[in-house]
């Protein structure tokens, strides 16, 4: 979905260049116009949103079955485990939606579906921030969303 | 060191005997006592203490000062601090006893770390022995033993760094300065007051930020940084915006970073927070790092990465934890071009300590500034990104100690306090802050913000209010009238102060 909006935004402004200029004109990409405008689509499209979660179980080999069982049905949703603490069973999990769909009502659906599996009990939305250094693997995510 | 006093009174000294105090002391007596004399100092680990004032030579001697290369890179290795130009501004003189304090709350601080002995904060107020606590909560303020900080992740005396982070940020604000070692801080002259609120996996509790916050005014620090965040989901950032609003009230200017994830810094939280300071990443060339998080609520920019074909980069060098990777390689990678006792990250993590240094610059010319005085003077001399006053990537522009240093004494604090970012109806309350030595014209405009627009003059658009303050005031406007065209809003905020310009601005939508 998200490539397709991309695409199409970006064609819409290479159309909208092309007739400003007129078919036969020089066109010249502003490179102010490229640089903002997938920023602001990946804001909008690609915003992850968090869980927090308590797993029957201290078997982290377990604990993706769990989920893959209990979430098996829901559909345009991923959903990462970003962190798990064997001591306590808790889980956070990281939900991107690739639907339409807003970030809260994505949320809901998961947490409905998480509610209903004997082996999770949801510990709410404990917000967990992140120091904001960048790594190099999460250069490589974002540059590759942002160039899709 | 942190203004103790040489002479204990006699009284003092026979009531006060032993390290549990006796009830027959007063407060103020408890407090003199433990703070005094040599017995204090000697049961303090050597690394907490040094002399109240601090000489910085002329000739910084700092390895990677005005150095290039280190990693292979073309342009110099201290290349954003040397941008601030915050060293051309107290090399070669005695600074000032008046020491100001930067809380960081982060992964910890590696206190021993070669660039950083003798700069952490002390509490005086509560008796270590050696072995570093005594078990009792001398200062009665929930902490037991916080003589240095406090570590909300496991909840102990000792605020450590098992990640490298902290001490990064640490580093960059307030590394020692003509010790011929590795960097020199921005700030080499404030003390750090390091708060452990994330892991060694660089996972913070929200609930442990806002108790920090709140730890590090109660304890004096002036600059509080915050190179952390995350997408604000609602009630979060409500309770954020509440405790730096109390905190910047009472004193602390919180500095927040804009955040890495190419989003719009007004869902970013804290960095959304109404008082706080946010601060967007630029690279090596000048152009806005790709990651940096953008929107009308930056306040200002610095250096947070390099550039190398085209790309982010890590080039941000500062001080290493040695506890770097010790739970886990992929948290702290040591680049071996640069050893183990520094190390090169980047992120707004990065540019931000930048900010809390020049604001306890300007904090140290101008003691008895306030903390939004502090901010609009930072803001006011930002080296704009443009011709136009605010950037959609720089906000203010690049920081600049120079020109702030120059102003210091003069700058007004002006600021929208409601509203501040969403929908607005034209009945809206709208208050302003604005805290005057002398008297400051304002004026209060809507400027009409298009989608994609990257820039704004902030003199444009239409007249709202107008007004004149001599001292500190709060304005309350019981309505706001936007233009009738519905659509998103810039409120900008401007005031005069002996010919220069001075701005807030609030993004709104109706």
């Amino acid at each position: 979905m998200g490539l397709r909006f991309t695409w199409v935004v970006t064609t819409l402004s290479l159309s909208l260049l092309s007739f400003a200029f007129g078919s036969e004109g020089f066109v010249e990409l502003d490179s102010k116009f490229l640089h903002v405008n997938p920023r602001v689509i990946r804001a909008k499209q690609d915003r992850p949103h968090a869980v927090w979660a308590k797993m029957h179980t201290r078997d982290i080999k377990r604990v993706s079955a769990i989920l893959k069982q209990a979430l098996a049905d829901q559909k345009d949703i991923s959903v990462e485990i970003e962190s798990f603490y064997r001591e306590t069973g808790e889980v956070r999990l990281i939900i991107r939606n690739q639907s339409r769909e807003s970030k809260e009502s994505a949320t809901l659906r998961i947490e409905e579906a998480l509610k209903k599996n004997k082996n999770i009990s949801l510990v709410g939305r404990r917000r967990i921030f992140r120091i904001t250094e960048m790594r190099n693997e999460e250069h490589r995510k974002n540059s590759s969303k942002v160039a899709e | 060191m942190m203004g103790f006093p040489i002479k204990a009174k006699a009284s003092l000294v026979i009531c006060c005997t032993f390290a549990v105090l006796s009830a027959a002391c007063s407060s103020q007596e408890r407090v003199e006592k433990l703070s005094s004399g040599p017995s204090f100092r000697n049961k303090l680990p050597p690394a907490y203490y040094t002399q109240s004032t601090l000489d910085i030579p002329a000739n910084l001697n700092d390895r990677y000062f005005a150095d290039k290369g280190a990693w292979s890179q073309v342009y110099t290795d201290l290349w954003a601090h040397l941008e601030i130009g915050a060293a051309a501004l107290y090399s070669g003189i005695t600074l000032p006893s008046n020491e100001i304090v930067v809380a960081v709350l982060d992964t910890g601080v590696d206190t021993d770390h070669e660039d950083l002995v003798g700069r952490m904060w002390v509490n005086p107020r509560e008796i270590p022995s050696d072995r570093y606590n005594n078990s009792v909560d001398d200062d009665q303020n929930g902490f037991v033993d916080d003589f240095v900080g406090w570590d909300w992740v496991n909840n102990t005396n000792n605020p450590s760094d098992d990640n490298g982070h902290g001490t990064h940020v640490a580093g960059t604000i307030a590394a020692i300065g003509g010790n011929g070692k590795g960097i020199v801080g921005v700030a080499p002259f404030v003390r750090i007051m390091p708060l452990k609120v994330c892991s060694y996996d660089g996972a913070c509790e929200s609930s442990d930020i806002r108790d920090a916050i709140l730890y590090a005014n109660r304890n004096g620090a002036k600059v509080i940084n915050l190179s952390l965040g995350g997408p604000d989901d609602g009630p979060e950032g409500q309770a954020f915006n509440s405790v730096i609003e109390q905190v910047s009230k009472a004193g602390t200017l919180v500095v927040t970073s804009a955040g890495n994830d190419a989003m719009d810094v007004g869902e970013y939280s804290p960095a959304n927070s109404t008082y706080a300071m946010p601060v967007a990443a630029h690279r090596s060339d000048g152009r806005i790092c790709g990651f940096s998080n953008f929107g009308w609520k930056l306040d200002v920019s610095a250096g947070g990465c390099g550039e190398k074909n085209g790309q982010d980069v890590g080039a941000m060098i500062s001080a290493n934890s040695k506890k770097c990777g010790s739970l886990g390689d992929q948290y702290c990678a040591v680049r071996t071009a640069i050893g183990e006792k520094y190390s090169l990250k980047y992120g707004t993590s990065m540019s931000t300590p930048h900010i809390s240094g020049l604001a306890a610059l300007v904090w140290s010319l101008n003691p008895q500034a306030t903390p939004l005085q502090i901010r609009q003077t930072v803001l006011k001399t930002a080296v704009k990104a443009n011709a136009d006053n605010k950037n959609v990537d720089f906000g203010f522009g690049k920081a600049s100690a120079v020109d702030a240093a120059r102003i210091a004494l003069e700058a007004p604090g002006i600021k929208i306090t409601s509203p501040f970012h969403g929908a607005i109806s034209n009945q809206h309350l709208l208050k302003l802050r604005i805290e005057a030595q002398s008297p400051v014209a304002w004026e209060l405009r809507a400027v009409s913000v298009q989608d994609g627009d990257a820039n704004l003059q902030l003199t444009a658009g239409d007249l709202i209010a107008t007004g004149t303050v001599s001292a500190a005031t709060n304005v309350d406007l019981s309505e706001l009238y936007l233009p009738a065209q519905a659509g998103s809003y810039l409120i900008v905020l401007k005031a005069q102060v002996s010919g220069e310009s001075y701005f807030d601005t609030a993004l709104v939508r109706r």
